[in-house]
């Protein structure tokens, strides 16, 4: 029993702190009491407003571009289709001057 | 045997729109029966923004830029067909008498009555500059009107020639010979 009560009185035993410890735990105090800085909500709203804004004008620029990409293409394929049928109607001429040419050539034979 | 006109003349205003051509052929009749359908229109600000976007790429020169520029307006339709004979030739012909008013001055008419193709290519003009063209032509198994709205001569679209994979053109040289 008393090697026990000698253990007890061992551990209860008072010692002294490691130098530094008052001003350690006076600043961790300091530290802990700094304020917390909260955002204003109606810079958070301006900023939400700004996403939007951002991601608006994004998706405006985008349909344009989408939209012009699309007009381009149409533009193209009635100017191909333009010029292919000019082609044919040159295409046409030329097998009517063929035609006159041969008949010219004819008519001078037979003179 | 064909029958060939060529005019080169230029007269006063008169009152037919050009985009109300295409309403003289039921276009929307014919496409049931059409293989392939392309109707394109362009207009106003979509036009715009179509040369804006065309003449903005590396093929933009400043002659691509003006003619691109001049374009009021451009209407396509073609219809092709598995087989012959899926229109009827007084279809085109209702619109070829609608490019008979002073205003049309029909450079090229070529009409086959064996079958074959028959084109047209038609400038209207305010007596000054030319207000537009209609290109026509009708094949066995294909038929197509083309009106481009603006002050493009035909000539004009030879400078796209080449480029945006447009084949290149040659009819300046059958234009100037059969003005000789």
């Amino acid at each position: 029993m008393n090697e026990f009560e000698d253990q007890l009185r061992e551990a209860m035993h008072r010692r002294e702190p490691g130098p530094g410890f008052a001003g350690r735990v006076a600043a961790m105090a300091t530290g802990a009491r700094k304020p917390v800085r909260r955002s204003n909500p109606v810079w958070r709203w301006a900023m939400a407003a700004a996403a939007a804004c951002l991601m608006m004008v994004t998706g405006v620029q985008e349909y344009r571009r989408h939209q012009g990409e699309q007009a381009r293409r149409q533009l193209l394929l009635a100017l191909q289709i333009t010029s292919e049928k000019l082609s044919l109607v040159d295409r046409q001429l030329e097998k009517v001057e063929g035609i006159v040419q041969g008949i010219m050539v004819d008519e001078r034979t037979k003179q | 045997m064909i029958r060939i006109s060529m005019l080169m003349t230029t007269l006063a205003l008169a009152a037919l729109p050009a985009q109300d051509l295409g309403s003289f052929i039921e276009w929307d009749k014919l496409s049931q029966k059409a293989a392939e359908s392309v109707n394109v229109n362009l207009e106003g600000t979509l036009l715009e923004l179509a040369t804006r976007f065309l003449s903005s790429g590396k093929n933009g020169g400043e002659k691509t830029k003006k003619l691109l520029n001049d374009l009021k307006g451009i209407h396509v339709r073609s219809l092709k067909f598995d087989k012959e004979g899926e229109y009827s030739l007084s279809d085109v012909d209702k619109v070829k008498s609608q490019l008979k008013g002073p205003e049309w001055s029909p450079i090229v008419d070529v009409r086959s009555s064996k079958g074959g193709d028959n084109a047209g290519v038609y400038i209207k003009t305010d007596g000054k500059q030319i207000l537009g063209i209609v290109v026509l032509a009708a094949e066995p198994k294909e038929l197509t009107l083309v009106e481009i709205k603006g002050s493009i001569d035909p000539e004009q679209l030879r400078e796209l020639g080449g480029k945006f994979g447009i084949p290149d053109l040659d009819i300046r040289k059958k234009k100037n010979a059969e003005e000789e």
